[in-house]
């Protein structure tokens, strides 16, 4: 199944560059000054997390802040953004395919939505990766014991990496712990379906979601192809009326029902060996 | 399929990712990029900014200041303008000046020849003014100086027309005087011969007084030749004349036995020893600050009176034997209840050391104390204080009251006996150098009154006649010696014996009538320092300085 083509390290290193230009507003309940700042364009990694631009926007818009401690949060359509999903797949998911450029978010440093969002303490970002990575592990080898043993520094580097979108250094420092060598026939998959318009009545209610780890060895193919897949796994069909109103969009590129995952996986993977599937209302329609 | 090329799969995967990113990312990076560049250029820009709007500030200041100082310039210049017309003007009205002063000139010349005329006259008016002025000051103060002088004169008169007066009453006074003084004379004369005559009548009557005197004694010597030879007959009879004189009842000998001997009654010294006046109590006092009261028949002892603060010197039961009072090295007496023992007075005002305390026969109510401070002092003991104080100028050793109550005996350091008025505090008579060195103790008759009983220092006890004050005996023996302690006399309650303890541990008695040592009692191994007789019995108490008490009877 493995698929080593000449296009393969292009198409990596494509899919590693992919950003998404923000522009972040702050929200006028945090403005102090008169005019309020100007907003902020940023260029944030598909493959990243929202809070790493946080340093960056902060100070920008720092000097303007009320007193008090700094909790950054954003929000889109006024719903609070859940950090621990990949800027790209968020993007994807809840407002790729209208063709808004850039991605218009705001931006909060004060109350914190604690009954909305999972609170965000110090390294939150990198140990919900991590964390992320472990259960990756657990599918592809049977063990998350590779992910375990990484010594403090090892884990540094790879999260600068990925941080930094360095694909060449992440993929030989990942190649030490044997991840890209999957000793079991199985790959993981996070699908996000959203059937509605994302905004602030539905927000993530809208949004369905579900991991699955999907057998390789399967004897029928069709178990394979991303049809099988969504219908196993949301009960989301594909096909005649209710399929033709969906795209599913991985990294940004649309897909067709029948395509292979296991072909798709190994290009299209993200930093935590996770694919993600982005199920959305289609654009074209 | 690997032979026909790559997967068409991947070349979709390829493409699309390189278009999604061309719309993505190469599109809107510049954008971004540029913005952020802008962005950090405005930062920039408005630091510089900041930076000029000082300046311009500072620039505006400077322009201000300029400003002013232009408009200074400005107003100079314009008054120089004026400055120059008026030099001109100046000028042309200098010239006509400098004329109008070259005219001025001559009139000056000729008005300072004027003026120093003017000046010269006004000079001399001013000295001429001056003189006359302090003229008139010279004469105004002589007037004042003739009126001093007029009044001194006029006061002078008045005094000297005074003392005229009083030469005149001076001198008939004296007229008065010299008529008195031949007056006197004549009564002088007349008064030298009464005395003449009285001289006369006094040397008959001398003489009759010495042929009575001659008789006397030739009927003295009679009787005593006819007492002695009743002596001899062996009656041992006293005579009439002395039973007449004695007015007790008691039958008293002289003790020769020890009947108690108490060793060591009291740890130190013991100083004092008193029997109560119905001889049933004896109490001693010593250097221990504590007072035991005996039952002398049994040789028991039957309480202690703790209390004082310094050695016991003295002790006295008071006449009704109710009391006992005790002379203290602490400079207060103190009185207990003889029945109860309980305190009842502490009697304080002596500076020093009280050396002694008495009683007089029937006053209970008040008692006399002597004292190292020179003092000797009357108390009242139902007040509690001190009623009189007498200065006797002496240290007063002992002190002893008449049985009658009204005279007290006093011993002092310088030898001498005082004896004062118990109710003046007058000093009524003194024995001066009675003995050669401190009296010690004195005593006075229990009973009668009749002998005055001192010891000294000078080894030697005194007898002194209490209405002649002549010394009866002076009582010495060879195993007497008090020289360096103190000796306490007593005499019996008949006034036959004088007993007294030495420091070679005997108590001497003597026999009042002879004179001489009539009994040696040695029992006491330490100097004897005092002796009291029982008022109801042959029995004396001697102490001495290790603390014995012994019992004599």
């Amino acid at each position: 199944m493995e698929t080593s083509s000449a296009m393969a390290p292009d198409i990596q290193r494509e899919h590693w560059r992919g950003s998404v230009a923000l522009k972040l507003e702050l929200h006028p309940d945090e403005v102090t000054t008169v005019p309020p700042p100007e907003p902020l364009f940023v260029l944030a990694p598909r493959l990243g997390y929202l809070p790493q631009v946080a340093e960056q926007a902060l100070e920008h818009f720092g000097s303007v802040l009320p007193p008090g401690e700094d909790e950054v949060w954003f929000e889109y359509q006024g719903v609070p953004l859940k950090w621990h999903i990949p800027t790209g797949s968020l993007f994807d998911l809840l407002a790729g395919g209208r063709g808004g450029y850039p991605w218009c978010l705001t931006v909060h440093f004060r109350s914190y939505p604690r009954d909305a969002l999972q609170p965000l303490e110090g390294d939150g970002v990198q140990a919900s990766y991590f964390n992320s990575l472990k259960e990756a592990a657990y599918v592809l080898t049977g063990s998350s014991s590779s992910v375990m043993t990484l010594t403090k520094a090892s884990q540094q580097e790879l999260w600068q990496n990925v941080l930094e979108a360095k694909d060449e250094e992440f993929f030989s420092n990942l190649s030490k712990m044997d991840l890209t060598r999957p000793t079991r026939s199985r790959i993981p998959v996070r699908v996000y379906c959203r059937e509605k318009v994302f905004d602030s009545f539905t927000g993530w209610k809208s949004v369905e979601y579900a991991s699955k780890s999907v057998v390789l060895d399967s004897e029928d193919a069709e178990d394979l192809t991303l049809r099988g897949v969504l219908q196993r796994c949301l009960g989301v069909s594909l096909d005649g009326e209710a399929g033709s109103g969906r795209e599913v969009v991985a990294a940004g590129v649309e897909l067709e029902s029948d395509t292979n995952l296991a072909n798709v996986y190994p290009h299209l993977k993200n930093a935590d060996m996770w694919l993600y599937l982005v199920v959305r209302p289609s654009s074209r329609a | 399929m690997a032979s026909s090329g790559p997967p068409p799969l991947e070349v979709y995967l390829l493409s699309s990712l390189r278009k999604r990113n061309a719309l993505e990312v190469d599109a809107l990076r510049p954008v971004v990029e540029s913005y952020l560049r802008i962005l950090f250029d405005k930062t920039l820009l408005r630091k510089e900014c900041s930076q000029l709007d000082k300046r311009t500030k500072a620039l505006a200041e400077e322009k201000e200041t300029l400003k002013r100082e232009l408009l200074h310039k400005d107003e100079n210049e314009g008054k120089a303008a004026m400055a120059e017309k008026l030099t001109r003007k100046n000028a042309e009205l200098g010239e006509e000046v400098l004329q109008s002063y070259k005219e001025n000139a001559r009139i000056a010349q000729e008005l300072a020849a004027k003026v120093s005329e003017v000046t010269t006259l006004r000079e001399d008016s001013d000295r001429y003014l001056t003189e006359r002025d302090k003229l008139q000051l010279t004469v105004s103060e002589l007037g004042e100086r003739n009126k001093e002088l007029l009044t001194q004169v006029e006061e002078e008169r008045s005094t000297t027309r005074v003392l005229h007066v009083e030469l005149d009453t001076v001198s008939q006074e004296k007229k008065e005087c010299e008529q008195r003084c031949e007056q006197a004379k004549a009564e002088n004369a007349k008064l030298v011969e009464v005395l003449l005559e009285m001289k006369e009548k006094e040397a008959e009557r001398m003489n009759a007084a010495n042929d009575y005197y001659d008789s006397v004694v030739s009927n003295a010597n009679l009787q005593a030749a006819r007492r002695m030879g009743a002596a001899q007959s062996g009656a041992g009879a006293i005579d009439g004349d002395w039973q007449d004189m004695d007015a007790s009842d008691f039958a008293v000998g002289v003790p020769k036995m020890v009947k108690h001997l108490l060793p060591e009654a009291h740890a130190g010294a013991c100083q004092a020893c008193s029997f109560s006046n119905k001889g049933t109590l004896l109490a001693t006092g010593g250097a221990d600050q504590v007072i035991k009261v005996w039952e002398p028949k049994k040789g028991a002892a039957s309480s202690t009176l703790q209390g004082t603060l310094g050695s016991v010197l003295d002790l006295e039961f008071t006449p009704d034997d109710g009391f006992l009072v005790a002379a203290g090295a602490d400079g207060a007496l103190r009185m207990w209840s003889v029945d109860t023992g309980r305190s009842k007075h502490t009697l304080t005002g002596h500076k020093d050391k009280v050396h002694s305390v008495s009683f007089g026969a029937n006053e209970s109510k008040k008692c006399v104390s002597g004292g190292q401070d020179r003092t000797i002092r009357i108390w009242d003991l139902v007040k509690g204080y001190c009623v009189q104080t007498i200065a006797c100028g002496s240290t007063c050793f002992s002190v002893c009251m008449g049985q009658n109550g009204s005279f007290v005996y006093s011993g002092h350091f310088d030898g001498s006996v005082r004896v004062w008025d118990f109710r003046t505090g007058s000093l009524e008579k003194q024995l001066p150098s009675l003995h050669g060195s401190q009296v010690s103790s004195v005593c006075v008759s229990p009973v009668s009154d009749r002998y005055l009983v001192s010891a000294g220092r000078d080894n030697c006890v005194k007898v002194v006649d209490t209405v002649t004050f002549e010394t009866v005996h002076t009582l010495e023996s060879p195993s007497f010696k008090t020289a360096g302690a103190k000796a306490v006399p007593c005499i019996s309650p008949d006034d036959a014996y004088v007993a007294c303890g030495s420091t070679t541990g005997a108590v001497c008695v003597w026999s009042t009538r002879t004179g001489t040592v009539d009994t040696e009692l040695k029992k006491h191994k330490q100097g004897v320092l005092a002796c009291a007789w029982n008022p109801s019995a042959a029995m004396i108490a001697s102490t001495d300085q290790k603390g014995d008490l012994i019992i004599w009877d």
